[in-house]
């Protein structure tokens, strides 16, 4: 085999007298109201969902005409709040509870609250910490070895523990029997360097993360983009080329009897300076229920990685819709850059409204309107719910619809291959 | 608008295959001539862009075994002085980073979250790092600003 050439001599540039580091990004909207407990335990198998939220809209500032969600009760309903999360410091980030047990139990399970809801990655993920002794997930095996997994986020963190079968309850539905991350096992191997070196920060409890998991919902059935690796029994880890379907961290969505093809984003309209809290609902299934009818929505074909196109001023964008942001973010060097600890997010001083044409593969397009205020004036109120906070991106060829889009409208996810009214996902449809 | 004058490396991804843990280039140490890389690896060179060469520098880039695309910014002095990726998850940072990774986490440290899970940003006297994007679909950027070549602008690593 021909080597590479080694591209390196061995002589390192010394950086001298370069200690110094400023922090460049940080925004820490304080909320009103503490955050307490990281979860409630509630070892019973009872639904968590069915709740009605409280959707209380109210004027809003920006320019989109929406409609007014408002969620049925049904066993086909989670309810979702945004709040600042358990380290109640993170702005426009939603949360749900779900049941995880012993797959197959109805006495082995656990209530599991804050599971922060990320539409930009498919699959569950659960910190070890939260699930209790009594709950025996089964460990997904690949070529004889014990199937682990490596998520690496684009804000530097990175999770990583066993791929195991655990009974998940989602609302009212049945339990399903689907692979899970568990993330932060301290019984399981450590982490390999090929997977703490994608990141800056290594997250192994619901303190360091602000959450208990994650819950990828994502227009996909299973995660098949992160890193994959084989352990063996002395606890060595190989990367893996690839792994089976039925071994990927599962949308557990996809497992469900009926409700399976997607869901619905509901959160409710808010006004120009935000809420203090938001509640909402992710109801499950498309056009399956009375409460999931797409009615009015258009569906916006994605590609096979999540993405379509976005026209922002005149530029052709990459663009996704994701929960698991917290802002607009896309570059305009014509809106003022927050300072200080906000830096990164935009602080015009008066509120923009602007739009961007979206187009899905499909052929579909539709110009989205949307406001930017002072992110930094809002952060102040105290408000951890925001439509109309945003930022520069650091890929100049992207924009990234966080969390502020979904407010105010009805936001379906469609599930890759499968069928739903509109066709077949992956789309997202509005 | 500058007009620089570079050269794009790309080396053979079928060169990596096999080849557990791929030579990077790190930033900040010398990396070789881009006319002796091409030539050990037997890899194509492509010259995009021509121009008066004020600040002539080059691009490396290949694509590691789990299909990240890695580009290496070259000054003239032979220095990495910016690198870039782009692929369904990072890179090995710390390979890629070289003395920098310790500067990245220990920067990183006070800010995870602020914009929720699908970004970062951070700025240091030696260290700028960038990145962004969802699972599928990530991308990012690092640079010494000591290093970055005068009349090279931020913008133009990516």
């Amino acid at each position: 085999m021909k080597l590479l050439p080694v591209v390196l001599a061995a002589a390192v540039l010394l950086m001298a007298g370069c200690s110094n580091r400023s922090i460049f990004s940080l925004a820490t909207p304080t909320p009103t109201s503490t955050q307490t407990s990281a979860h409630t335990p509630t070892p019973t198998a009872s639904p968590a969902g069915s709740q009605t939220p409280a959707t209380t809209p109210t004027a809003t500032a920006s320019g989109a005409a929406s409609p007014t969600p408002t969620a049925s009760p049904g066993s086909n309903v989670i309810s979702m709040v945004v709040n600042g999360g358990l380290n109640g410091n993170v702005a426009n980030q939603g949360y749900v509870s779900l049941i995880v047990c012993t797959p197959g139990s109805t006495t082995a399970c656990q209530t599991i609250s804050n599971i922060l809801v990320d539409s930009g990655s498919v699959g569950l993920r659960i910190f070890a910490s939260v699930l209790p002794s009594n709950i025996n997930l089964q460990q997904v095996m690949t070529g004889g070895q014990s199937a682990a997994d490596c998520a690496a986020f684009a804000d530097g963190t990175v999770l990583w523990g066993p791929v195991q079968t655990a009974g998940v309850q989602l609302a009212g539905e049945a339990q399903v029997s689907v692979p899970v991350h568990v993330v932060g096992a301290t019984s399981f191997a450590g982490i390999p360097a090929a997977c703490s070196n994608q990141g800056s920060i290594v997250l192994n409890s619901p303190s360091q993360a602000g959450y208990n998991g994650i819950l990828g919902i994502g227009p996909f059935p299973s995660d098949t983009v992160s890193t994959y690796f084989g352990c063996t029994s002395t606890g060595t880890c190989s990367e893996l080329s690839s792994i089976g379907a039925a071994q990927q961290v599962a949308n557990p969505i996809v497992s469900l009897p009926a409700d399976n093809n997607g869901l619905l984003v509901q959160l409710p309209l808010l006004g120009g300076s935000g809420a203090p809290t938001a509640s909402g609902s992710l109801i499950l299934g498309i056009g399956t229920q009375s409460n999931n009818a797409l009615g009015s929505a258009v569906p916006y074909t994605t590609d096979s990685l999540g993405n379509l196109t976005a026209v922002y001023k005149s530029l052709a964008l990459t663009s996704f819709f994701d929960t698991g942001s917290n802002g607009f973010f896309f570059n305009d060097s014509s809106i003022p850059g927050c300072t200080g600890g906000d830096a990164g997010f935009y602080c015009p001083g008066s509120t923009l409204s602007l739009s961007a044409q979206v187009s899905g593969l499909n052929g579909q397009s539709a110009s989205v309107p949307f406001s930017i205020a002072d992110a930094s004036a809002l952060f102040a109120t105290g408000n951890t719910a925001f439509n109309n906070i945003g930022g520069s991106f650091p890929r100049v060829s992207d924009f990234d619809w966080g969390m502020p889009f979904f407010f105010g409208r009805n936001v379906f996810i469609a599930i890759q291959g499968r069928s739903t009214p509109a066709g077949p996902g992956p789309y997202f449809a509005f | 608008m500058l007009s620089l004058s570079r050269v794009i490396v790309v080396l053979n991804a079928a060169m990596m295959l096999g080849i557990s843990a791929p030579a990077l280039a790190v930033l900040g140490q010398p990396a070789q001539t881009v006319g002796s890389d091409a030539q050990a690896v037997g890899s194509r060179v492509h010259t995009l862009a021509q121009g008066p060469a004020q600040t002539p520098y080059t691009v490396q880039q290949f694509t590691t075994p789990a299909r990240i695309e890695v580009r290496e910014y070259v000054s003239p002095d032979g220095t990495v002085f910016a690198v870039a990726w782009n692929g369904p998850h990072p890179p090995d940072l710390a390979a890629l980073l070289g003395s920098y990774f310790t500067d990245y986490k220990s920067m990183a440290g006070q800010t995870q979250g602020s914009y929720g899970l699908h970004h970062q940003s951070l700025q240091g006297d030696r260290l700028v790092i960038q990145s962004g994007g969802h699972m599928g679909d990530m991308w990012g950027r690092a640079w010494d600003p000591q290093l970055l070549p005068s009349g090279v602008g931020e913008e133009e690593i990516k």
